[in-house]
């Protein structure tokens, strides 16, 4: 199995988890309730904690993972376009079902 | 709209918790008539312009791309201002406000699970479904499980866009109503009429470039009056940005109401919120937007997936920004009505005029003429969505239904059904909004539980598991459907036996158990009728996920399937034991008054 397919694979699941964590942080409370005492910038810690991660903590892993999920796509394109340019050397004839491009 | 989710999620919570005391004397608001003249102003010249918008887009509408797609050119911030607004509805408006005036710290969870939702679909779906080059998910459905999954799908797109729809059509009515004295029936029609004509001629174009203006006019309309607020009530400097522009009158509140900022505690800090209830947020509000129609098919107008990501990002920093300046206007009118008004003699706030609260702080505090921009922005939230949703309706029916009826059927012939069946689901919501059942009162909140366990476990797992088929998209679509309508309507009641033990917002507490046995049932179906065959499908997913070639491995992974299938199986068990944190006895909440002498002294 390619490097890329798993990379695909494993960067989704682990960002649809890491988004679902940072903007679902309220379950952490009843885990860690010492993170609800003290205070950030005037507000109580974990409603800050809540806010700035759940919104800008958010934003900021997104626009990570538009450029590391850019890179894997570019891979796979690359990758299978190679896979597919060598099967169908070895078909002349072209038997071989290209999906196409789809980007 | 807002009175229907205030009430949705009210209703839910124990009736002890919103005992009023004996006889109480009720605000209501009552608008100047400077401020329903300004009001009704900016109203007119905002649906002139939506119209204006959409007769101008009518020109660019020349193929089904361009009606249903918005030609695939709409990318970028525009596309992440439109993606914003679609999903902002008056509930977001001005209900949060309300919400918070009651769940404090349970709203925040509750907002950031619709974020949170919002981005996942991005990293979920959006790429696979852009790239596979079609209208709708009803359309990804039929071509991946067939015809039959895709009338399934296209019956609870109209089940939940209605529940969705009716609601929105609602609270147009009621703005119009309570800010300017007009007659519900009156107000509702006007409204819907001009949201109808605009999407219907414009199609997509004309609805992108509208929630793109809609967004503008959203973020104006509420964080000018905000800042203005925030500045007044002594917020200092930094209430010249609301959503964190609050700090400093973080100690004033700590003192008026201790629990202000308690995480475990809501209703004025009386009804215990347990963890059941924030992992029953996580699979209602996320997972159920992940599965909104009218919210993947904004990602279809843009030109590609690297623009679809970025208008996400955008549309991230948007929602953001409206979210959290509601927090700083409930956080504001809440401190305002303790502090300052509670003592004098007062009229209690009733849920229904608690959603005025970014109105009558605005009134209070700022000029006239800023004081009616928020009914513009209340409109304009509520004009958005219901765009939306009549857009995937119009698609729905008039495309993927007509496609399958006429599989031969010219593009001009589909882009006249579009017109048609976007108009006709226009005029068929105002006809039901006429006389609004009672069960909308949850239905917004419904809309959201049905989309997360009939579109999200079959979208996930037919972009991700090549093994789902047929007959296991078939069989959750309808499981979720059913089990999520009858422990609506039973209360989480199972034949006599309590399926769910609901609690407090006992519907989003619902949505673990129909989630996961949505998700049970495609996976078990699938794997009992020997997974997908047919290979031209199994092409596709691969395709869609970006591959030229083609390997059956990938995609292939029973494991995936198996151990998600048992974890949903977990979920369904946990759903339906007793929650001890519900058991504790609520007590009577402290109910916060506000009166319109005090508020006439600040004008």
């Amino acid at each position: 199995m390619e490097d890329a397919y798993r990379k695909q694979c494993r960067f989704a699941l682990l960002s649809f988890l890491v988004v679902l964590l940072l903007t679902h942080l309220a379950p952490v409370f009843y885990f860690i309730p010492q993170l609800t005492k003290g205070y950030i910038l005037g507000f109580p810690t974990h409603y800050f904690i809540t806010l700035v991660v759940g919104w800008v903590g958010t934003m900021i892993f997104y626009w990570f993972y538009i450029q590391i999920s850019e890179k894997i796509d570019q891979e796979i394109d690359e990758t299978s376009g190679a896979a597919l340019e060598a099967e169908q050397g070895r078909k002349p004839g072209g038997a071989a079902k290209a999906t196409g491009g789809a980007r | 709209m807002i009175r229907i989710v205030l009430t949705a999620l009210f209703s839910a919570l124990p009736v002890a918790a919103f005992a009023q005391q004996a006889e109480p004397k009720y605000f209501k608001f009552e608008p100047s008539a400077t401020f329903s003249t300004l009001g009704i102003s900016y109203t007119i010249a905002m649906m002139v312009s939506f119209l204006a918008v959409g007769w101008y887009a009518k020109s660019r509408v020349s193929t089904s791309d361009d009606y249903f797609a918005a030609g695939r050119s709409f990318g970028g911030i525009s596309n992440g201002l439109a993606m914003s607004s679609n999903y902002m509805s008056l509930a977001t408006f001005l209900g949060f406000t309300a919400l918070l005036w009651r769940m404090q710290y349970y709203l925040i969870a509750i907002t950031l699970s619709f974020l949170g939702g919002f981005v996942l679909i991005s990293i979920a779906m959006a790429p696979a479904l852009r790239r596979w080059g079609k209208y709708t998910s009803m359309q990804f459905i039929g071509e991946r499980f067939g015809h039959t999954a895709k009338i399934v799908a296209v019956l609870c797109m109209i089940f939940l866009a209605q529940l969705y729809l009716i609601g929105q059509m609602k609270g147009t009515g009621n703005v119009f109503q309570v800010m300017f004295h007009w007659d519900y029936t009156t107000g509702m029609v006007v409204g819907g009429l001009v949201v109808t004509a605009y999407v219907t001629i414009g199609g997509m174009y004309g609805m992108s470039y509208n929630q793109t203006l809609q967004a503008v006019i959203m973020g104006l309309a509420l964080i000018i009056p905000t800042a203005i607020i925030l500045w007044n009530i002594g917020a200092g400097p930094a209430s010249v940005f609301p959503p964190f522009g609050y700090g400093s009158l973080v100690p004033e509140m700590e003192k008026a109401l201790p629990s202000y900022f308690d995480p475990f505690l809501t209703v004025n800090g009386t009804v215990p919120m347990s963890l059941k209830f924030h992992i029953g947020i996580i699979l209602s509000i996320a997972f159920g937007t992940i599965g909104l129609p009218h919210i993947a098919m904004r990602y279809f107008t843009a030109p590609s997936i690297r623009n679809a990501k970025i208008s996400t990002l955008w549309g991230a920093f948007f929602v953001g920004l409206i979210f959290f300046t509601t927090f700083a206007v409930g956080f504001a009118a809440k401190l305002y009505s303790v502090n300052v008004l509670n003592n004098q003699m007062g009229l209690q706030v009733q849920p229904k005029e608690a959603d005025l609260l970014l109105v009558v702080m605005s009134q209070a505090f700022t000029p006239t003429w800023i004081a009616a921009l928020p009914i513009a922005g209340a409109l304009a939230a509520g004009f958005s969505t219901i765009a939306g949703l009549l857009m995937v309706i119009g698609t729905g029916i008039g495309h993927d239904i007509y496609s399958t009826i006429s599989p031969n059927a010219d593009d001009k012939k589909k882009v006249k059904m579009g017109y048609l069946f976007t108009a006709l689901g226009g005029l068929a919501t105002i006809l039901l909004a006429l006389d609004p059942p009672d069960f909308l009162l949850t239905s917004v909140i419904w809309a959201f539980v049905v989309a997360a366990s009939t579109f999200t476990p079959v979208l996930i797992l037919g972009i991700w598991w090549k093994g789902a088929n047929k007959l296991g998209a078939i069989a959750g679509l309808l499981v979720g459907g059913v089990s999520s309508g009858w422990l609506w309507f039973s209360k989480g009641v199972f034949f006599g036996f309590p399926l769910v033990q609901a609690g407090p917002v006992g519907n989003l507490v619902t949505g673990i158990f129909t989630v996961g046995a949505a998700w049970f049932t495609v996976v078990v179906v699938s794997l009992l009728t020997g997974g997908e065959k047919d290979e031209k499908i199994l092409r596709e997913v691969d395709r869609i996920h970006g591959w030229r070639n083609y390997d059956p491995k990938r995609y292939s992974s029973n494991t995936f399937a198996i151990v998600t299938a048992a974890i949903a199986l977990l979920l369904m068990i946990w759903s339906a034991m007793p929650d001890p944190a519900y058991k504790k006895k609520a007590e009577l909440p402290a109910q916060p008054t506000i009166t319109v002498a005090a508020v006439a002294q600040h004008q």
